[in-house]
């Protein structure tokens, strides 16, 4: 697949834990197919044990699918280059608690083949970035969960990424360092970086991504673009400008010339989120049942 | 080549810093101190059994910390980072797992150099300050060929399969040994050294001391050796150069270079042109019989460094061996928990420490078929920990070659590529 094409490809994508004779255990993620293009905030909605970190070490090559093909810039996962343009921050953070910032981010460094002195620059940036410079001696054990997720990105940005892996950034993080991770998306996007989130608040999500998919039960529920899934096609919002009582009693029969603009109206995605859960759960379960 | 060269480097660091972060360096202070503290308190016979003792213990430490540190690192770096998650955001970056292993193997034995670089330091203090000198440390060297000599003076060549040679019965036999790749002796010659057994004819007879001959043959005749004026033991009422020497008993258990060996002086002249030297033992009485070990009976010994310099060579072999265990717990680790594999890294290791028993069992027990059958695989198929014995060699005054470092990383890094290949296996079908 050429470099132009989809960042992240997923056809059919399927995948079955097993347990240690190989039965089959859990059905995590069921016939997933999806594209994500160069320069797109794709968020990845569901509740919990819908299947999105499944997904997310698919792309990742960490585990390997039952079935399906993904791809990564139109290459396998587990291909060393692809792992080269990809940053990734995983739910939790997962850093060594002996290392201080600078020697963490040096280590991760060292595995990408960046010059020491850009990797150093690079260092003194994201530090500053994520507001650690004051704590960049002081050990990850010592560290807030906070602080440990801010440097978890940093850790995800060393190599100066072409596709952003972010599995719930705000976790552990404060109203302001939420605040500051969805500008870092916002201005990572204007760089032309490709993201991939996944995230429980759905309003973050809701303001920087251009598309989202959302999973239930492993199964693709509905995927689109914000703006289409929001915009409510069974009802119209007419707008006016300060209309008086008889100009609101004649709207009610028949639009006039006060009318200022027509607009369906939009739904806030967590109202949309809960709407689409609810009917994946009146549905019968047929596939997917992750846990 | 260079991505995965890097990412070994960065594990290898990474393994360092975190065994130094956890301090484990205490275990080397305590060790250090250990040896300060103990080597004045062991007791022996004498001055030089003390001072053997205290190498002996000194290295037999070394091996057993730098064992337990080697499957302890390895076991635990690699748990951590699949327990802890830390794989995750490791092998999301350009890592293989090729180069995890490698890397996290690469960290272990480095830190067990330091280790061992740490502990040899404090165990020659300890020597230094208890005794104040060191043990000599040489260099030796077997001959290559053996002859028995008849009472007439024919030589017949002893089979390579014979571990002795007993000679007996009336005077005048004996056995002529051959060196070759002889080097240039110093001034005052090599040193040549000499053990045997010097019994009784009959089973009730004391054993102790047997007068022989010993010289150089050389073109157009022999040349007497002389006694070394250190040799333990060896003088003769005879004070002519005669050749003459008293051969004392020496069992098994004695074989430290400086205090059980008779000491000889193989000078130039003795030495052929083309490296060889033949030399000559006949015995001179009918009391005795006199039996010579192949593989310490004779041997001819140089200067071989200091003890530190050989503690160090011998910490690398001992290095060596538990590289082997580190890789063995890094391929436990992938397959199973922390506690697992601590108990799988210390079984193998003193599975691997009894197959001299192995081998005296099959060579002296009459064990059934299938028992026969399991303890031959076993000896196939283990790794000998005790293939190089370390500790002896450097009690008994016996230096530590770097051929010898290099013997026993042959042999033991064939086992630790293997199981460095299984753990890769393991850690590529892992699904994290």
């Amino acid at each position: 697949m050429p470099d132009s094409g989809p960042v992240l490809q997923t056809i059919g994508l399927s995948k079955v834990y097993t347990d240690f004779w190989g039965r089959p255990r859990v059905k995590a993620l069921s016939d997933l197919t999806l594209q994500v293009h160069p320069g797109e905030v794709f968020g990845l909605l569901g509740p919990n044990g819908s299947g999105k970190t499944t997904t997310i070490k698919l792309l990742l090559g960490l585990i390997r699918p039952t079935r399906g093909d993904a791809f990564v810039f139109g290459r396998d996962p587990s291909d060393q280059a692809v792992k080269r343009r990809l940053g990734y921050l995983p739910e939790e953070t997962y850093l060594y608690r002996f290392l201080n910032a600078e020697e963490t981010l040096r280590f991760f460094g060292s595995l990408f083949d960046v010059p020491r002195a850009v990797l150093t620059r690079r260092i003194g940036e994201l530090i500053e970035m994520v507001g650690l410079a004051h704590a960049r001696k002081r050990r990850l054990g010592e560290y807030s969960k906070g602080m440990a997720r801010r440097l978890g990105l940093a850790t995800a940005l060393i190599n100066d990424p072409d596709l952003v892996v972010l599995d719930e950034p705000t976790s552990g993080l404060d109203p302001l360092g939420s605040a500051e991770v969805k500008d870092l998306i916002v201005d990572l996007k204007r760089k032309g970086k490709t993201i991939l989130l996944c995230s429980h608040l759905l309003a973050d999500v809701e303001d920087v991504c251009d598309r989202l998919a959302i999973l239930h039960q492993g199964v693709l529920r509905e995927m689109g673009r914000v703006d289409e899934l929001l915009t409510s096609s069974e009802r119209t919002t007419v707008e006016l400008d300060r209309p008086d009582a008889a100009t609101l009693a004649a709207v009610q029969s028949a639009a006039g010339a006060s009318l200022v603009g027509v607009a369906r109206p939009r739904e806030r995605l967590e109202a949309h989120f809960r709407r689409i859960i609810a009917q994946a759960k009146d549905q019968p379960p047929g596939s997917g049942a992750a846990s | 080549m260079i991505a995965r060269l890097r990412g070994i480097a960065a594990l290898a660091g990474l393994t360092l810093r975190e065994a130094t972060r956890q301090r484990l360096w205490l275990v080397f202070v305590a060790i250090g101190v250990g040896f300060l503290l103990a080597v004045p308190r062991l007791t022996a016979v004498d001055d030089a059994a003390k001072l053997k003792l205290s190498v002996l213990a000194i290295t037999t430490g070394i091996g057993f910390v730098i064992t337990l540190m080697a499957v302890l690192v390895a076991a635990a770096a690699l748990r951590r980072d699949l327990d802890a998650k830390t794989a995750y955001t490791l092998f999301a970056k350009p890592l293989t797992p090729t180069a995890y292993l490698l890397g996290r193997w690469t960290g272990v034995q480095l830190w067990l150099v330091v280790g061992v670089l740490a502990m040899a330091l404090a165990g020659v203090a300890a020597i230094g300050l208890q005794f104040q000198r060191f043990p000599t440390m040489r260099q030796t060297a077997l001959p290559a060929s053996w002859q028995q000599v008849s009472a007439v003076g024919e030589a017949t060549a002893v089979e390579a399969r014979k571990t002795r040679l007993s000679l007996s019965g009336m005077p005048g036999n004996g056995v002529r040994w051959r060196f070759t790749d002889v080097p240039v002796a110093p001034s005052e010659g090599h040193e040549l050294l000499l053990r045997a057994q010097v019994l009784g004819t009959t089973p009730d007879q004391a054993s102790g001391e047997a007068l022989v001959e010993i010289r150089a043959l050389v073109a157009g005749g022999t040349q007497v050796l002389p006694l070394d004026p250190l040799s333990p033991y060896g003088r003769t009422e005879d004070r002519a150069s005669t050749g003459r020497v008293l051969l004392k008993h020496r069992d098994n258990s004695s074989r430290d270079l400086g205090q059980d060996y008779l000491r000889l002086r193989l000078p130039s002249a003795a030495i052929q042109p083309d490296g060889s030297a033949t030399i000559q033992l006949i015995r001179l009485e009918a009391r005795t019989v006199v039996v010579f070990d192949r593989e310490d009976g004779l041997l001819i010994g140089r200067p071989a460094g200091t003890l530190f310099g050989n503690l160090l060579r011998g910490g690398l072999v001992l290095a060596a061996g538990a590289g082997l265990l580190a890789a063995w717990a890094l391929f436990c680790a992938v397959v199973s928990n922390l506690g697992v594999t601590l108990l799988g890294g210390l079984t193998l290791f003193f599975a691997g420490s009894t197959l001299d028993m192995v081998r005296e069992t099959l060579e002296y027990e009459n064990p059934s078929l299938g028992v026969r059958r399991l303890l031959e695989l076993a000896l196939v198929v283990m790794p000998d920990f005790n293939r190089f014995p370390i500790a002896t060699d450097l009690a008994a005054g016996q230096g530590v070659a770097w051929a010898t470092v290099g013997s026993a990383w042959i042999y033991y890094g064939g086992y630790g590529a293997l199981f460095l290949v299984c753990a890769w296996i393991a850690l590529r079908r892992k699904e994290l």
